[in-house]
C-alpha cells in the first residue's frame, strides 16, 4: 500500500489516535463509573482517574438472577435472529445481485426500505395486538423472528454488495461443469463471500443485541433482553448509574467477543473483489 | 465490497423458457424473506395503515372511521413541521460529520500503517454499547454541573457549556452522540469498499503520474460510489428514525428543541396515547423516505 | 490470478463456522436451562391468574423492591405463587393499556401512577374495590383520611388502593440554614429569600425543583394552586393565563437564578441527585425520595437534611402524589389478587412493607405512630400534608396535558417565549385538548 509522505503518515497517526481516544473515552467512562459509588459518580469536580473504587455494582448485578436471565435470552435471541436474517437474506441477496429482473424484485426492494423507514412504534403496537391474540406474547422465539424481520433489510443490503463483487464467470464455469444451482451457492459462492458474511453478521448481530423497543412491547420477563434490563436501572426515584454501567460493561463482552472473532475475517476478505485484469 | 465493473450482465440465452425458469427460480429465492416479512411486518403494517384512518387511541377500545383526518391534522400542525425541521437539522449535520469523517478514517486505516489493527478495533467499540447505556452515559458526561466534559473544559480555563439545557447545544449534543456511535459504521463500510478496489485502475493512475488527490477524485471516489450510495441510504434512514439516543439524552427537550419525527411519533402514540395519529405519522415518514429507493437503484445499476 | 480458495482461508472459514456453531449451540442450551428453571406458567402467552398463581405488574422503584422482598412470606403463608413483571415507568402504563384492551387477563395486580387512574378507569379497566375494602377488617379503609380515599376514586368508585403517599414536602439543609441563620419558610416569598441568601453566600445553590418538560407540570401546578389559580375553573373552562397563573409562572422562573445550572433539565430524581450529592440548600420534591436521601451509598446529606411541610400561598393545598395499585377488570383471579393486596397493605402489615424500603403510606395509624415518626420524622408530615392534599386533575388525557404544559413552561423558562405569550399559547392549546 502506498506509504505516503512522512508528514502524511504523522497526520494519519494523529487522526487515528484522536479518533481512537474519542471512540474509547465514553467506554472508559462507563467502565470507570461501574466501579464507583453513587456519590463518587456525582463528585464535583469530576475526577478523570482514580478515586475510591467499589465492586458493589458488579456484585449486585452478577447476583441478580434477572441479569443472567437477560444475558442468556439476549444471546439466544441474537443468535437465532441473526441466523434467520442471514439465511433468508443471503438467498434474497443472491437473487437480487445476480438477476436483473424477476417477479417481485421491485416490490421486495421497496419493502426493504419501508421496513427500515418505519418508526418502531408504528410497527410495535399492531404487532403487539397480533401477537397477543395469537397467544405468542413474551416468547423469545417470537422475538427472534421479529428481530430477523426488521433487520432483514440490513442483511440484504450488505450482502447484495458482497455477492456482486464475485465475478459471474465463476458460477458460469461451475455450471458448465455440471454443478446445480444449490451446489454453486454452497460450495463456491458462500466460501468466497464468507468475509462479507462476517461483516454482515457483525452488523445484524449488533442490531439485534441492542434492540430495545421490540422486547419492551412484545415481552415481559421471559423475553427481557439486556437493553430492557439496563433500562430498568432508571427507576422512578433514582438512576442507579453505577449498576447500570456495570450491566452495560458486562453486556459489551459477548458482542465484543463475537466482533473480535469475526473481525479477522472481515478485513482480509473484504479485499475479495480485488481483481487484476 | 461490490465493484460493479466486474459484474457482467446475466448470460442472455436465446431460449425464453430458460429465462422464465430462471426468473421464477429467482423469485423463489425470496420466499423465506417474504414469509418473514409477511408475518412480522406486512400484517401489522396493514393494521397500522387501517388504524391511521380511524380515531383509535389507548383510551378507548373502540374507534370509528375518520378517513384522512389524522393526516390533515398532522400536516397542518406546527408540532409536526417543527419536528420535521429538527429532523432535517439533525440529519444534515450528522451526515455532514459521519460521511466525510468515516471516509477519512477508512482511508487512513486502509494505509495499514503499524498499529492499524488496534485502532480499528477501538473504533468499533462505540457500536457495541447498548443505546440505552450510550444515552445515559452521555447524559452523565454532558451534565453542566458535574459532568466530566464540562469539568475538563473548566480545567482548561474554558467556560462550561450547557450541553443539554440550551436549545442549540442540545441539538449539537444529539448530533455529536449520534456521530460518535455511527461514524464507525460508515468507516467500516467505506473501508470494505476501499479494500476491494481493483488494482487495475489504481495502477493505471499511478503509471499516468496522477497525484493522490487526483487519484481520489477521478478514480477512487467514482469506483466507491455504489458503496457510498448504500451507506448514505442507510444513514439517512437511520438518522431520520433516530430515537433511542434522543429519548434518553434529552427526551426531545429542552421544550421540543430536539424532538424529531421519530420522537414525535413516540409522543403521539405513547404519551398522548393517540395510536391512530401515531400510525398516520408513521405512514407519512415512510412515504417521505421511499425516495431512498432511488439511491438503492443507482447503487445497483452502476 | 488463482481463483480457488486458498487453504488458509478455508481453514479460517471452518474455524469461524465452528465458533459460530458453538456459540449458537451453547446459547440454545443456556436458554433451555434458563427457561426450564423459571417457574412454570410463565411464558405461554397470556400468563393470567388462577386461584393458585397471580401475576403482578410493578414499576421499578423502592416500592417495587420492597414488595418483591415481602412476596416470599406471602407465598409461604398461603401457597399462592406470585409472579412479578416490570417495565420502565415511561412505558409501563402504555403496556398496561395495551393489555387491558387485549382483555387476556395477563395481569392480576398492577402498580401504576395516579395520573393514569383516569385513563384506566374511564375504560372500565379496573375492578371496583369498594366491595372488597368495605368488608375487610385487616385492610381497614377508615384508617385513611378522606383526601387519601378520594385519591383512588373515579366517578365516585374506588378503583385502586393507596400504595404510597408522597406529597410535596420541603427538604432543606439544616447545616446551611444554621450557618446563615435561616428559618424554615412558611410562605413562598420566604422560600425565595432563603434561596437568594444561600446562593449569595457561596455555600451552595439556593434551591432546586424539577423543570424538565416531562415533569415540570407537577411543580407548576403546585405553584399555581398555591397562588390561588387552577387548571380549569368550576365550569371546566381552562384558566392557565389568569393573573394567578402569571404570578406562579414568574415565580417559578425567578427560582432558576438560585438553582444549579442543570436545573433547567432536571427531573424529579435529578433534583434529588443534586440535593444529595452537591450542595443545594432547599428542595421541593415528593416525600417518596426519602429512601434515596437516606441511602449512605448515594447521599452525602444523611446527617444534615431536614424536612418540613411546603410553604403556603394564597391557598393551602399540597399536591398529593404517590402510587396506586389495583386489580385489572380482565383479571381471572380477582379474589386471589385481593387476598394478596389485603395481606400486603393491611393495617398491620404496612409497617413491615415500609421497613422493607417502600415509600410511606399515609395511614392515620402510621403517621401518628410515634414509634415510627420518632425514627423518621418526615412521616409525621404526611398527616397534615394529606389533610390539605389534592391529587393531580383526573383527566383521561393528563399525559398529553402534562406534556403540553411541560413544553410551554420550559419555553418560558428558557426564555424562548415571554410568560404572557407562553401562557396564552398554552391556554389555546389546552382549550383544544380539553375541549374534546
Amino acid at each position: 500500500m502506498n506509504r505516503g509522505t512522512r508528514a502524511g503518515r504523522i497526520g494519519a497517526y494523529v487522526l487515528m489516535v484522536l479518533a481512537a481516544l474519542t471512540a474509547l473515552f465514553p467506554i472508559y467512562w462507563t467502565v470507570l463509573t461501574s466501579f464507583r459509588t453513587h456519590i463518587e459518580i456525582f463528585a464535583q469536580p469530576p475526577k478523570l482517574f482514580g478515586g475510591p473504587f467499589t465492586l458493589d455494582n458488579y456484585s449486585s448485578v452478577l447476583a441478580d438472577g434477572q441479569f443472567r436471565a437477560s444475558l442468556s435470552v439476549t444471546v439466544f435471541v441474537t443468535v437465532l435472529a441473526t441466523a434467520i436474517a442471514l439465511i433468508a437474506g443471503a438467498f434474497a441477496a443472491y437473487a437480487i445481485a445476480r438477476r436483473q429482473s424477476f417477479i417481485g424484485r421491485r416490490p421486495f426492494e421497496a419493502w426493504l426500505i419501508l421496513v427500515r423507514a418505519m418508526p418502531g412504534i408504528v410497527l410495535a403496537v399492531p404487532l403487539y395486538q397480533v401477537i397477543v391474540n395469537l397467544g405468542l406474547y413474551d416468547q423469545p422465539v417470537v422475538l427472534a423472528v421479529a428481530y430477523a424481520a426488521i433487520n432483514l433489510p440490513f442483511a440484504v443490503w450488505l450482502m447484495v454488495g458482497f455477492i456482486s463483487g464475485i465475478p459471474f464467470e465463476l458460477e458460469e464455469s461451475a455450471r458448465v461443469d455440471g454443478a446445480n444451482q444449490f451446489l454453486i451457492l454452497w460450495r463456491i459462492i458462500l466460501p468466497l463471500v464468507a468475509p462479507g458474511m462476517a461483516a454482515t453478521t457483525i452488523f445484524v448481530a449488533l442490531l439485534c443485541w441492542n434492540e430495545f423497543l421490540m422486547p419492551l412491547v412484545l415481552a415481559d420477563q421471559a423475553g427481557k433482553t439486556l437493553p430492557v434490563y439496563v433500562a430498568g436501572f432508571v427507576t422512578s426515584r433514582t438512576i442507579d448509574y453505577g449498576a447500570m454501567a456495570a450491566a452495560a460493561s458486562l453486556a459489551i463482552i459477548p458482542i465484543a467477543l463475537l466482533t473480535l472473532v469475526v473481525q479477522r475475517q472481515l478485513v482480509r476478505g473484504l479485499s475479495l473483489g480485488a481483481v487484476k485484469d | 465490497m461490490t465493484l460493479q465493473q466486474e459484474r457482467p450482465a446475466p448470460a442472455a440465452t436465446p431460449r425464453s423458457g430458460k429465462r422464465r425458469r430462471q426468473r421464477a427460480f429467482s423469485a423463489a429465492y425470496l420466499t423465506p424473506s417474504w414469509l418473514l416479512l409477511l408475518g412480522i411486518v406486512l400484517i401489522p403494517l396493514a393494521l397500522g395503515l387501517w388504524i391511521s384512518l380511524r380515531n383509535g387511541s389507548l383510551l378507548s377500545a373502540t374507534s370509528e372511521f375518520v378517513g384522512l383526518k389524522n393526516y390533515t391534522k398532522l400536516l397542518t400542525s406546527s408540532l409536526f413541521w417543527d419536528s420535521v425541521k429538527v429532523t432535517l437539522i439533525i440529519s444534515v449535520l450528522s451526515l455532514a460529520i459521519q460521511l466525510p469523517l468515516g471516509f477519512l478514517l477508512a482511508v487512513v486505516i486502509n494505509r495499514e500503517l503499524t498499529g492499524t489493527r488496534v485502532f480499528r478495533s477501538s473504533l468499533l467499540m462505540p457500536l457495541l454499547l447498548t443505546p440505552v447505556a450510550v444515552g445515559l452515559m452521555w447524559r452523565l458526561m454532558l451534565n453542566v454541573d458535574n459532568g466530566v466534559i464540562d469539568g475538563v473544559l473548566q480545567q482548561l480555563g474554558l467556560p462550561a457549556v450547557d450541553w443539554l439545557g440550551n436549545r442549540t447545544w442540545a441539538v449539537i449534543s444529539v448530533v455529536l452522540v449520534d456521530s460518535w456511535q455511527n461514524t464507525p459504521f460508515v468507516m467500516l463500510l467505506m473501508l470494505a469498499g476501499l479494500q476491494s478496489l481493483p488494482a487495475g485502475p489504481l495502477e493505471a493512475a499511478r503509471v499516468d503520474g496522477a497525484s493522490t488527490l487526483q487519484t481520489y477524485r477521478h478514480v477512487i471516489l467514482p469506483l466507491l460510489a455504489p458503496v457510498g450510495l448504500v451507506v448514505v441510504m442507510i444513514r439517512v434512514i437511520e438518522s431520520v428514525k433516530l430515537f433511542d439516543i434522543i429519548y434518553i439524552l434529552t427526551s426531545g427537550g429542552p421544550g421540543t428543541a430536539t424532538q424529531n419525527v421519530s420522537l414525535l411519533d413516540y409522543r403521539l402514540g405513547f404519551t398522548f396515547l393517540q395510536t391512530s395519529q401515531a400510525a398516520a405519522l408513521g405512514v407519512i415518514i415512510v412515504i417521505a423516505l421511499l425516495p431512498m429507493y432511488r439511491l438503492w437503484k443507482r447503487a445497483n445499476e452502476q | 490470478m488463482d481463483r480457488s480458495t486458498p487453504p488458509t482461508r478455508r481453514r479460517r472459514l471452518r474455524r469461524t463456522s465452528v465458533v459460530v456453531a458453538t456459540l449458537a449451540a451453547s446459547s440454545l442450551m443456556l436458554a433451555a436451562c434458563a427457561s426450564s428453571s423459571s417457574p412454570s406458567g410463565g411464558s405461554s402467552g397470556s400468563s393470567g391468574g388462577t386461584a393458585k398463581e397471580i401475576t403482578v405488574f410493578l414499576i421499578p422503584s423502592p416500592t417495587e423492591d420492597a414488595i418483591k422482598a415481602r412476596i416470599p412470606e406471602f407465598e409461604k403463608q398461603t401457597g399462592i405463587n406470585v409472579k412479578v413483571v416490570d417495565a420502565p415507568y415511561d412505558d409501563a402504563h402504555q403496556k398496561m393499556l395495551l393489555s387491558f384492551q387485549a382483555k387476556k387477563g395477563a395481569y392480576d395486580v398492577v402498580q401504576f401512577d395516579n395520573p393514569f387512574l383516569a385513563p384506566f378507569a374511564s375504560q372500565n379497566a379496573l375492578t371496583d374495590l369498594g366491595p372488597y375494602t368495605a368488608k375487610s377488617t385487616p385492610y381497614d379503609i377508615s384508617d385513611f383520611v378522606q383526601p387519601l380515599q378520594d385519591y383512588n376514586k373515579y366517578n365516585g368508585k374506588a378503583v385502586a388502593l393507596n400504595l404510597s403517599t408522597e406529597p410535596f414536602i420541603l427538604w432543606y439543609r439544616k447545616d446551611i440554614y444554621q450557618k446563615l441563620n435561616l428559618t424554615v419558610p412558611t410562605t413562598w416569598d420566604q422560600y425565595l429569600t432563603n434561596a437568594q441568601k444561600i446562593q449569595a453566600s457561596g455555600l451552595g445553590s439556593g434551591q432546586i425543583i424539577a423543570n424538565n418538560s416531562s415533569v415540570n407540570s407537577w411543580w407548576w401546578l403546585q405553584l399555581l394552586w398555591s397562588y390561588g389559580g387552577d387548571l380549569q375553573d368550576a365550569s371546566g373552562k381552562v384558566t392557565v393565563n389568569t393573573p394567578q397563573a402569571q404570578e406562579a409562572t414568574d415565580y417559578m422562573k425567578s427560582l432558576l437564578a438560585y438553582s444549579p445550572k442543570s436545573a433547567i433539565t432536571a427531573t424529579g430524581d435529578d433534583a434529588t441527585t443534586l440535593f444529595t450529592t452537591q450542595n443545594v440548600g432547599q428542595m421541593i420534591n415528593y416525600s417518596g425520595y426519602y429512601p434515596v436521601v437516606t441511602d449512605p451509598k448515594s447521599s452525602k446529606v444523611i446527617a444534615t437534611f431536614g424536612t418540613a411541610v411546603i410553604p403556603v400561598g394564597k391557598q393551602n393545598i399540597t399536591e398529593l402524589t404517590g402510587w396506586n395499585i389495583g386489580i385489572p377488570a380482565d383479571s381471572n383471579a380477582k379474589d386471589t389478587a385481593w387476598q394478596f393486596l389485603e395481606w400486603l397493605l393491611g393495617k398491620d402489615n404496612t409497617p413491615k412493607l415500609m421497613d422493607a424500603g417502600a415509600a410511606a403510606i399515609g395511614r392515620t395509624s402510621i403517621v401518628t405512630n410515634t414509634a415510627i415518626t420518632s425514627k423518621e420524622p418526615y412521616i409525621a408530615l404526611l398527616g397534615p400534608a394529606a389533610q390539605s392534599g389534592r391529587r393531580l386533575p383526573a383527566l383521561t388525557n393528563w399525559a398529553q396535558v402534562s406534556n403540553q404544559i411541560g413544553v410551554a413552561i420550559q419555553d418560558i423558562l428558557t426564555g424562548k417565549t415571554s410568560t404572557t405569550d407562553g401562557l396564552n399559547a398554552l391556554q389555546d392549546q389546552l382549550t383544544t385538548t380539553l375541549g374534546q
